[in-house]
């Protein structure tokens, strides 16, 4: 079963408080008897590869466990090769299902009234948006490309504006789109006849149409006093990249040379990115993708006459096949052609060359191919993202027009869902080759302005035209440093205790277990056949959940890492007190809610960090741009080409100890984690000093840091007496005291922490000293 | 108990079918923890010395997991661990909790439904 990370399940409990808080006091629009109510609406503002299905999926789960009357899910997504293993994903067996518990998965073509009155489940069905022409698809997929919402039957869209729970209630409906900004008015305008009471769409409001505008957004607006920020759950981006589910480094590089030198030069770095992926054990090799137009001539932009022999061709993907197999001796049989080329029986293509010109028809055997080379125009940028693609060469032909953000987000996603110490493994790297350096200019804006590297926190190393390709330092020798483990010896006490005196609500008479205080409707149905309406009815009870269902999810609001200490269930299968069922909103949800922070927040406090003996952090080597390099004597690798004025001063003082040491990065390098309320903090010292076996982790920044997280870097404990120790140190410019920087700007100052997390000052008048006095250990 | 974890492991991540690889304890190579390895070489270590035993992962279990992955020519990581109690919280660890994460996988969330159902009787 797939488990949600931090920053998916936060973005995922704000979607669904969201969703059940409007619920029960929504927007009504209209007079006397034609007021209606205005469906919610939560907008998923969320980048490439930060699984956004995952996020929706949990919400809409969380969200039916809040109603009573248990909800119709109606799942869209685009019509498109991918769209069978969408649904898939969702149905029992896939890799979303087992967040969807309760739920019933359907496809739109599969809908049955009866079905939906015999049970109290919920149900899902995944529907598809726009046309799709699949030939020869199995009987088992078949239905998912007959579910498409504008040809659904009279029947099927009438029986769902009524969707009967079998109890005389109207099921509530809740619209969820993953690319909602395929959604055209017309289809806005079918899915609001069904009256649905929330939309969970991934997209920005900008790319909505007029229609949701008006119908939807204006009301919210205007009415609801709703903002901007309460209709869009924005993931943290940051927090995306550090996760290791995408690359965290672009390297965006521009060529003006003939295609035969920049795919010469790709392939150079796609070799070395092979090696260092077979040494990390990744799971497959590292591929390349080549964009370019499909039939026009590079130089007369000409069509290319398909009648002449293949060796007279001009078209670019006949043009950089022949380089790869004739010149770089690639191996055809790892080369795909994924486009239009067109071709003539008289002049016939040579054996190994493997062409899919059937578009969609072809994705699947496209895809079991696992090709390592593959050559396209742009019509292969939807739904396909293959995690081991690192490296892409955007042909001149492709022309100033290129979308080159849509080609990168092809890239992002990272093979093996980690970071690697090689930087090499977590960079995507994009050659264009431009005809001019102004094309390239636009190119970098454009991509600027789409991935925002502000604040994804994803770095975006630019190489224009003319400039040289970054240049690999190995490490001179091997040097690593223990990573740090949580230990929650201390914090198992406490939480058994919170636990131990956490009421029992299983034979509760009712009173403790109901929900109250908050205003709970559902919608009956009034009326016979052909003369049905609906009326809101408030109902005396909120849906009731099991404990331990509140008591995981609060704990996880704090501090997942406090579940794999609170033991909520007996091994023999024997019911405990997170057995009962309570209700939402009632004096047992409160109390269980209580226990369940502070056992986050003992985990918090409690947990202490402790050096590991085996499988040290190994310092790989650096990729720099040799136009902005500092070379240095005693560093392990040869230079580095990213510090600052103060950072330079510092590696120069360094370097003169005799000492190996090294610029550690911030996105990939050794971190130690810090657990926090909320989350964990990994902490990425800027340098990194090896002395006495000891590693001194140097930090030129560190101001930011909460007095819980300085608690925890001061007292981390060694593995055992023979191993390396780590001490964290931090160096300030100028004066600096407990109440932050003073005017006097002069000489360091070298602060650590006390014991007790004190801040601890001590000013030095040069580097020199400063650094002299990094390098005694604690007592 | 190393059946019930392999039948139960279902990675939703990984294509289906992609089943765990059962390792044999036999002469010297007699495992305490590691039962079984993936299609990508990565261990599964089933933490369960005995109902009255430790059934935690803790470090001294972190350090049995290092030293029979490396017997047994896995990847250092990541260790995929069954365990009663995560204590040991570090890099390149995937927990999964007994039984709850088992019977996930067997599809009761225990989360969502109980052992036993109203009626005492299993669910």
């Amino acid at each position: 079963m797939i488990e949600l990370l931090g920053f998916q399940e936060q973005a995922s409990n704000q979607v669904a408080a969201r969703v059940v808080e409007y619920h029960s006091s929504p927007v009504t629009v209209g007079r006397g008897g034609v007021q209606r109510r205005i469906p919610f609406l939560q907008l998923l503002n969320s980048i490439t590869a930060s699984g956004k299905t995952l996020i929706l999926a949990d919400a809409v789960s969380s969200i039916a466990k809040h109603w009573p009357v248990k909800p119709i899910v109606l799942w869209l997504s685009k019509a498109s090769v991918v769209v069978a293993q969408s649904y898939a994903n969702l149905d029992a067996g896939g890799a979303y299902h087992g967040l969807l518990d309760g739920f019933e998965v359907r496809t739109l073509a599969d809908y049955d009234e009866s079905e939906l009155s015999g049970s109290v489940d919920s149900f899902l069905f995944f529907a598809t948006t726009g046309t799709f022409n699949q030939e020869k698809k199995g009987e088992g997929s078949l239905n998912v490309f007959k579910s498409a919402i504008d040809e659904a039957a009279k029947s099927t869209w009438e029986s769902l504006k009524h969707r009967p729970n079998g109890q005389g209630g109207r099921r509530p409906l809740l619209i969820v789109y993953d690319e909602a900004h395929n959604l055209s008015d017309q289809q806005t305008t079918l899915l609001l006849e069904l009256e649905p009471d929330a939309f969970l769409l991934s997209t920005a409001t900008s790319r909505l149409p007029p229609l949701f505008e008006k119908e939807v957004i204006g009301h919210l607006k205007s009415v609801g006093s709703l903002s901007d920020a309460d209709l869009v759950t924005q993931v943290d981006a940051a927090e995306v990249a550090l996760s290791g589910l995408i690359k965290n480094e672009i390297n965006l590089v521009g060529r003006q040379a003939p295609m035969e030198d920049v795919v010469a030069e790709l392939m150079k770095d796609l070799r070395k990115a092979r090696r260092a992926a077979t040494d990390a054990g990744l799971p497959g090799v590292p591929k390349a993708v080549y964009v370019c137009k499909t039939n026009v001539t590079e130089l007369s932009g000409e069509r290319d006459d398909p009648k002449q022999p293949f060796a007279q061709r001009r078209s670019p993907p006949i043009l950089i096949w022949r380089h790869l197999t004739e010149k770089l001796k690639v191996n055809p049989s790892t080369i795909a052609v994924y486009c239009d080329l067109k071709t003539d029986r008289g002049h016939p293509l040579p054996e190994d060359f493997i062409l899919f010109k059937g578009g969609d028809r072809d994705y699947q055997s496209f895809v079991d191919g696992n090709y390592e080379h593959i050559i396209f125009n742009q019509s292969l940028q939807e739904g396909w993202d293959d995690p081991l693609v690192y490296f892409a060469y955007i042909d001149k032909s492709m022309g100033s027009r290129v979308q080159v953000e849509q080609i990168i987000g092809r890239l992002l996603r990272q093979p093996g869902r980690v970071r690697y110490a090689d930087q090499r493994l977590n960079t995507a790297e994009i050659l264009v080759r431009v005809e001019a350096t102004g094309v390239f200019e636009e190119v970098v804006t454009s991509v600027e302005q789409k991935i925002q590297p502000g604040s994804l926190d994803i770095k975006v190393t630019i190489s224009k035209p003319g400039g040289r390709a970054k240049v690999e330092f190995a490490a001179k020798g091997q040097f690593s440093v223990p990573l740090a483990a949580l230990i929650t010896e201390r914090a198992e006490k406490r939480i058994a205790e919170y636990i131990d005196k956490m009421s029992d609500y299983r034979g509760d008479p009712g009173s403790n277990i109901r929900g109250q205080g908050k205003r709970v409707s559902v919608r009956r149905v009034v009326g016979g056949a052909g003369g049905q309406a609906f009326v809101w009815e408030e109902v005396g009870e909120s849906a009731s959940v099991l404990a331990r269902w509140l008591f995981a999810r609060e704990v996880a609001r704090v501090h997942k890492g406090a579940l794999g200490v609170a033991v909520t269930s007996n091994s023999d299968g024997t019911p405990t007190k997170f057995d009962a069922k309570v209700g939402f909103a009632s004096r047992a949800a409160s109390h269980v809610t209580d226990v369940a922070r502070k056992v986050g927040e003992a985990f918090v406090d409690q947990v202490y960090l402790k050096l590991r003996g085996p499988n040290p952090y190994r310092i790989g080597p650096v990729l720099v741009d040799p136009d902005a390099v500092a070379t240095f004597k005693n560093a392990i690798h040869k230079g580095y080409d990213d510090l600052n004025s103060l950072e330079l001063d510092f590696a120069r003082a360094l370097d003169k100890t005799g000492h190996p040491w090294c610029r550690n990065s911030s996105r990939s390098g050794y971190s130690i984690p810090l657990p926090q309320s909320g989350k964990t903090v990994n902490f990425f010292p800027d340098f990194l000093i090896w002395h006495d076996h000891t590693v001194y982790a140097i930090d030129t920044k560190g101001s930011h840091l909460h007095a819980d997280a300085a608690r925890k870097l001061v007292s981390i404990k060694a593995a055992n007496e023979s191993t390396d120790r780590v001490y964290v140190r931090f160096v300030s410019e100028g004066v600096v005291e407990e109440s932050g920087a003073q005017a006097d700007s002069s000489g360091y100052t070298v602060w650590s922490f006390k014991p007790n997390g004190q801040k601890d000052f001590n000013h030095c008048d040069s580097m020199s000293e400063a650094l002299a006095a990094c390098l005694v250990p604690d007592v | 108990m190393v059946d019930t974890v392999i039948a139960s492991h279902f990675d939703a991540t990984r294509r289906r079918g992609d089943q765990l690889v059962r390792i044999e304890a036999s002469g010297t190579k007699a495992y305490r923890y590691l039962v079984a390895r993936n299609a990508e070489n990565e261990g599964f270590f089933l933490v369960w010395d005995g109902a009255d035993k430790n059934t935690d992962f803790t470090e001294a279990a972190y350090e049995v997991c290092v030293d029979e992955a490396s017997r047994a020519g896995l990847r250092p990581a990541p260790y995929h661990v069954y365990a009663r109690l995560y204590r040991y919280q570090t890099e390149g660890v995937k927990f999964y909790q007994i039984p709850d994460r088992i019977l996930a996988d067997f599809g009761l969330d225990l989360k969502s439904e109980p052992f036993v159902d109203d009626d005492n009787e299993l669910a």
